[in-house]
């Protein structure tokens, strides 16, 4: 018999149906009220799989709670809370919708015990992503979306092989646990899982799905999107050494971007790449104290990032636009959000006394005792670039003193809201990190305000700061001005776009030949077809010509019987 | 009668760089204070090396930054990304 075990992300998927029936006012503590029951029933479940059941031979687990599935969903459920309190500012019922069942799908993915469930779930979250961005009011949004599809869709084609391939090992094969990316299976899903994550040449899709997602829907983005990629590689490929040369392309495109950027969305989102990156460099290590860094990591990259898209996103409701270019001199008209901004790229970049900076701290731990001097380099010089360009380059721009006066214009109150508790937990579990410690698969015994751990940090963090200053006041920074970068997505958004088009285009007016023709042949059939109808088809009519034709058979049978009686 | 002068505007540049620069004075003088502690990632972690690594990156991102946008910088008009419908 098969029982449903309540996943704790099922009940974000209910609730994201019954936000669509539900009146404005309610909207907000639905979605708020949904993260918390998921929580609830998290927390109060011990560790372990439920009771498997059996679909086509196949085992389906639907819950299985262990340390590494508990630490994403705490952070998931939180952003969700935060989100919640967010939607307060809107009224769209289908971008709530989407923002739940975006959740819970990725919850559900985190909770599931096989293979089979992840996939299907996995897929239903890169659906419902592209169904987010669908639902903003941003321009060109429904381009992106239609970008998104084909990028998730590659996403479900990979995996559905790479399942495929492992179940034809056999049902055992099933299993949500370690895979060799070696294998043919094995490879597939782990490349399906570098598109989620962002890997380098697919690190475009995020950034151009932030760039054109609501206020509050690229938060939901950052929450809930890559951060499944991470759990899913932690899960299935710990220890997978290509995964430490990737992680680090990530982390340098991701920073020379989030710096290079005029569009501060899209420099978040590069941003969110390159600590991404971090995560999996640390992935790619596997030792349990690597393991436990990028964990902890992740859980303090989606609280951050989702601070850091929500003040964007608060930016962006209220102005439509938020290049760099264009906000100059902000902090005006916004003070509230222009401060939450800063705080919020404080969080970004792992300031000391932000959530991560302690899980920083492990991850240079980690990257020592595996003697990895190259990862280690990289992993201190990235905080360093994420504070130009995530702290320092957006308050030097929203605080430029421009004359004049400017009419408050301040964010709604639910977007402040949410801005402000999400950068609260970055500072509080940063000041206090013991309980996240704690949810830690493999505690770490680890004082990360240790003085020799935190004064280099603030010495590197003050040197970048001081240098990227006076570059900047001797104008050697670049200046800022209206421009798109080009990126990988140029290629098939430009020459491969244009080239599709053209191939449309000639393939229609073949089509539309072809069609042409076929009508002329048929008209002609029709036409001999009708003809030689009417020809079968003449009614008889008594005629003096048609007396000839009788006579001749007449005169023909009187002579045959003359001869035979003769 | 002497005209007033207009009232001055200040940006936060000279907060960030006093902010920055006490971190980066407090942290080097830690940090060349533990100078005997062994560390591991060579050169780069010797003392005083994060804030020579901070310049560098702050220069190198500087380069870099200005070499991407002449490269693959394309000029758009303001308010491309603007929203065109309000359903906030």
């Amino acid at each position: 018999m098969f029982a449903i075990t309540l996943n704790p992300g099922f009940v974000c998927l209910l609730a994201g149906l019954l936000v669509l029936a539900a009146p404005r006012a309610f909207r907000p503590a639905t979605i708020a009220g949904a993260a918390m029951l998921a929580l609830w029933l998290m927390l109060d479940r011990e560790f372990g799989a439920a009771e498997a059941a059996r679909q086509m031979g196949l085992p389906v687990v639907l819950l299985s709670l262990d340390a590494l599935n508990r630490i994403f969903g705490i952070a998931m459920l939180i952003a969700l809370i935060v989100i919640g309190l967010s939607s307060g500012a809107r009224r769209n019922r289908v971008e709530d919708a989407a923002i739940l069942i975006l959740a819970g799908s990725a919850v559900s993915a985190l909770f599931v015990g096989d293979l089979v469930s992840f996939v299907a779930a996995a897929s239903l979250s890169g659906l419902t992503a592209a169904w987010l961005t669908f639902c903003s009011p941003a321009r060109g949004s429904a381009q992106s979306g239609v970008r998104l599809l084909i990028w998730f869709g590659i996403e479900g084609l990979l995996f559905l092989v790479g399942v495929s391939f492992q179940l034809s090992a056999g049902a055992a094969s099933s299993i949500f646990a370690r895979l060799d990316a070696n294998t043919l299976g094995g490879a597939f899903i782990f490349a399906a899982l570098l598109f989620r994550v962002g890997a380098p040449f697919a690190h475009v899709w995020l950034k151009d799905a932030i760039a054109h997602a609501s206020p509050v829907g690229a938060g939901a983005l950052a929450a809930f999107s890559t951060m499944l990629g991470v759990y899913g590689l932690a899960r299935l490929f710990p220890a997978e050494p290509l995964l430490l040369p990737i992680g680090m392309v990530m982390a340098a495109i991701g920073a020379v971007y989030a710096v290079a950027e005029d569009d501060l969305r899209r420099a978040a989102a590069s941003g969110l790449t390159a600590q991404t990156g971090a995560c999996v460099m640390l992935i790619g290590i596997g030792s349990p104290l690597a393991l436990a860094a990028a964990e902890g990591h992740a859980f303090t990259l989606i609280l951050a990032f989702l601070a850091l898209n929500l003040a964007l996103g608060a930016i962006f409701g209220r102005t439509g636009d938020v290049r760099a270019s264009a906000v100059e001199g902000l902090a005006k008209s916004m003070p509230i959000s222009a401060a939450l901004l800063c705080l919020a790229g404080l969080a970004a970049t792992g300031a000391p006394s932000f959530a991560a900076y302690v899980t920083n701290a492990i991850a240079l731990e980690a990257m020592a005792q595996w003697q990895s001097q190259l990862g280690w380099i990289a992993l201190s010089a990235l905080p360093a670039a994420l504070f130009v360009a995530l702290m320092l380059r957006p308050a030097l721009i929203v605080y430029r003193a421009l004359p004049g006066a400017s009419a408050r214009n301040e964010a709604p109150f639910p977007m402040l809201l949410g801005v402000g508790l999400a950068v609260f937990f970055c500072a509080s579990i940063g000041l206090a990190p013991g309980w996240l410690y704690g949810l830690l698969p493999a505690a770490p015994a680890f004082q990360p305000f240790e003085i020799g751990r935190l004064a280099p940090y603030a010495e590197m963090l003050g040197a970048v700061g001081v240098a990227y200053i006076l570059m900047r006041a001797l104008r050697l920074t670049h200046k800022e001005m209206p421009l798109n970068l080009l990126d990988v997505d140029a290629l098939y958004r430009g020459p491969a776009a244009g080239a599709g088009r053209w191939l449309g285009v000639v393939l229609l007016r073949l089509y539309g030949t072809w069609r042409a023709a076929w009508a002329r042949v048929g008209a002609y059939a029709a036409r001999v077809v009708g003809r030689l109808s009417r020809a079968c088809d003449r009614p008889y009519r008594a005629a003096p010509s048609a007396a000839a034709p009788l006579a001749a058979a007449a005169i023909s049978l009187a002579i045959a019987l003359l001869m035979q009686s003769g | 009668m002497i005209k007033a002068p207009p009232p001055k505007h200040r940006g936060i540049a000279g907060l960030l760089l006093l902010f920055c620069a006490t971190g980066a004075v407090a942290g080097l003088g830690f940090d060349l204070s533990l100078a005997a502690d062994a560390r591991f990632g060579g050169a780069a972690a010797q003392p005083g090396a994060r804030a020579v690594m901070g310049l560098g990156v702050a220069a190198l991102l500087v380069a870099v930054a200005h070499a991407f946008r002449w490269m693959l910088g394309r000029r758009v008009s303001h308010g491309e990304g603007a929203r065109v419908r309000d359903n906030a």
